[in-house]
């Protein structure tokens, strides 16, 4: 699958962008000034982008939360991601609610994040045979972790969406923690994707850091949804470069592998590929770097700006005639 | 392995036990004599075969409610199964207020059930990894249909037994129906079995009609289990030749072509068959099996049928373990 060039260097330049948002993220987690827990999706840049890359703009999502490049790809703006994270009003959950809790946005196809994990498989499953039964040709993507692959909820829903044929694609992002357990702790296999055959589903492995990689496995998968085919099961490797959330400091994460995961960093391997295509020069790289730190500038200067949601506003607009 | 004559001719007394126990159940409803029966015709041979595979004198068992043949080949009485069919007082379960068919015998290491399906296999590998903690030698298995695999209880128990290496059996009873439901709506897989690879544990199909088969099956995965191998999945197939239980009527939903083709295929018509042909049975000695379990079943029924009810005082107590 070739995607024309101007898709690779807007994927790239959207990964940089994640990036700089999470730096920018962390930054302002450091100085006090997010309140709560705040997830990092470093290293992730390659499985949110290129999976969200995949979808068609009707088609909905349900990002993880380290999923931050599917919120991007999918329209949600910097200035809106740091609201959120500041908790100010003029954020998508208007300052209710924090980090990646609260940025859904069904205008732009994306599920707002549930907090007990896994459940956003069963809703996107419910979202799925919405289309099926409207006969739209949607198809409804969601995410998950390696740790919330034990929960029964994972299992109900993937059993049920191989026996409806759902148009359903499930990508597990398995980055080997979750919280401080290690999947050596979580399961017994090697691969998570070997159990889509208890299903009945293709279940795929991808290199989680090779972004189109990964965009040609899921592109697959959705068009193979879109078709009436059933779901697929992906298994997206990769690694968690930060803590669990900025306040953790991963002390039982040994050294050396974070090392040997850096040396795979999704976005310096795509623009080395980028680069020896010809794709990308130094002046290009130069410009695409500078708009995404303009853009990451604006959004903490709007952020901050922008004011707190006053105490009475806490119950307004949570159900849908208040 | 070879299955000693003796374990073949109280495997098969068992089976006959089990059946005639069964009949006169489904009879008590009919006549309005009990409120309810799910009967277990058809999975005797599964039952019979792996309770035998067992060392009935210390592993725990979690049966499910058509287990009425594992529990008596574990060592319950056709007397007990009927005091809680009757609801009296002296039913080892729950002093006569559970449904019938939710078994629980604390001597016999029989953990009580609980309704919603698939709650036990969690509670099984509880068990299991507290006996391991404790030094016990002691495997503990659980059953469950092939309805009860769609439940995350399932995805739960089998995922943290593999990962923890629990000595326990997974032995689901696939009766191709979940109460109206085929399995082909219940799983995009021909063979349960085939989840195990998913958990990183063996998994194994048997035919459930074959009580030998079933018998090795079991015995192999209990041996894996007591020598540190951890976990398996075992799934016997078979086909539930009754309906759901006494409120079903399952014409609503299946042939009865479909019903007779396997009643044919039946786990006692086919052990009688193997055990005649290789002379380990005649018609004098099969006969005199049929009138003993008759006679046990008789006596059993007329002693719950006279068997104290519960007082009412006791309605909820006791609940919990020392109320
Ligand atoms: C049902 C449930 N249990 C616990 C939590 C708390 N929790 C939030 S994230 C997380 C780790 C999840 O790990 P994984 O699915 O591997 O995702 P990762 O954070 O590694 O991306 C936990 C335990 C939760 N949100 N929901
Ligand atoms: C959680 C839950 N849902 C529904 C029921 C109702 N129910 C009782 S038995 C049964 C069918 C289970 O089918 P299966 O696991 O195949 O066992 P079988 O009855 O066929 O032996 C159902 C749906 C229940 N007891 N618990
Ligand atoms: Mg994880
Ligand atoms: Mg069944």
């Amino acid at each position: 699958m070739t995607l024309p060039n101007e898709d690779l260097l807007q994927i790239y330049e959207y990964m940089l962008l994640t990036r700089a948002v999470d730096d920018r993220i962390d930054l302002l987690f450091k100085q006090g000034k997010i309140e709560g827990v705040s997830f990092s999706s470093l290293g992730h840049e390659a499985i949110a982008v290129g999976a969200a890359w995949a979808l068609g703009p009707d088609d909905v999502v349900a990002p993880l939360h380290r999923d931050l490049g599917a919120y991007l790809v999918r329209g949600i703006t910097p200035r809106q991601v740091l609201a959120q994270f500041l908790g100010r009003r003029t954020a998508l959950s208007r300052g209710r609610d924090g980090n990646t809790h609260g940025m859904g946005d069904l205008n732009l196809g994306i599920l707002g994040y549930v907090s007990p994990l896994p459940d956003q498989l069963p809703l996107t499953l419910g979202a799925a045979m919405a289309f099926w039964v409207r006969q739209e040709p949607r198809v409804a993507l969601a995410f998950f972790g390696d740790g919330s692959s034990s929960e029964g909820a994972a299992h109900e829903t993937l059993n049920l969406a191989s026996v409806l044929k759902a148009p359903a694609v499930f990508i597990c992002e398995n980055n080997q923690f979750a919280y401080s357990t290690p999947t050596k702790k979580q399961f017994a296999i090697e691969n998570l994707a070997d159990r889509a055959a208890g299903y009945g589903i293709p279940g795929v492995v991808v290199d989680g850091n090779d972004v189109l990689a990964v965009y040609d496995v899921v592109h697959k998968a959705v068009e193979r949804a879109r078709r009436g085919e059933g779901p697929t099961l992906i298994e997206a490797k990769t690694m968690r470069m930060r803590g669990h959330a900025a306040h953790d400091d991963a002390f039982y994460v040994p050294q050396e592998l974070l090392a040997a995961w850096r040396e795979k960093d999704p976005i310096r391997r795509f623009e080395a590929a980028l680069r020896q295509q010809g794709l990308l020069s130094d002046e290009l790289a130069e410009e695409i770097a500078s708009r995404v730190a303009a853009a990451v500038d604006d959004a903490t200067t709007f952020a901050e700006k922008s004011p707190f949601p006053e105490g009475r506003e806490a119950l307004e607009g949570v159900f849908c005639d208040v | 392995m070879d299955v000693p004559v003796e374990t073949l001719h109280e495997m098969f007394y068992q089976i006959v036990l089990a059946r005639t126990l069964d009949e006169r159940m489904w009879v008590l409803q009919r006549q309005g004599q009990v409120a309810f029966h799910i009967s277990g015709m058809g999975q005797e041979g599964i039952q019979v075969g792996a309770a035998f595979a067992m060392d009935r004198e210390r592993d725990f068992l979690f049966p499910y409610y058509r287990d009425h043949a594992f529990v008596l080949a574990w060592g319950m009485t056709p007397r007990e199964l009927m005091l809680g069919l009757f609801a009296r007082k002296g039913d080892p379960a729950s002093g006569g207020r559970q449904m019938p068919a939710h078994y629980g015998h604390r001597r016999l290491r029989i953990v009580s059930q609980s309704s919603p399906v698939a709650t036990q296999i969690p509670q099984a590998v509880g068990i299991a990894l507290a006996n391991e903690l404790r030094g016990e030698d002691v495997v503990t298995i659980v059953c469950f249909g092939e309805g009860a695999t769609s439940k995350g209880d399932f995805h739960e128990g089998l995922n943290f037994a593999a990962v923890h290496k629990a000595p326990v059996i997974f032995l689901c009873q696939n009766n191709q129906y979940a109460i109206s439901m085929p399995q082909s709506k219940q799983m995009a897989i021909e063979n349960v079995s085939d989840k195990a690879v998913g958990y990183g544990m063996p998994g194994v199909t048997v035919d459930g009609n074959d009580v030998v088969a079933v018998y090795k099956a079991v015995r192999e995965a209990a041996e894996r289990a007591r020598s540190g191998g951890g976990p398996t999945l075992v799934e016997a197939k078979t086909y539930r030749i009754v309906p759901h239980s006494s409120d079903d009527d399952d014409r609503l939903y299946r042939s009865r072509e479909e019903v007779e083709r396997w009643k044919k295929k039946g786990p006692i018509i086919r052990f009688r068959k193997f055990l005649y042909e290789n002379n380990l049975l005649d018609e004098e000695s099969e006969a005199r099996l049929q009138a003993q379990a008759i006679a046990e079943v008789d006596e059993a029924t007329e002693f719950a049928r006279q068997a104290p009810f519960p007082d009412l005082k006791n309605a909820i107590r006791p609940v919990y373990y020392g109320d």
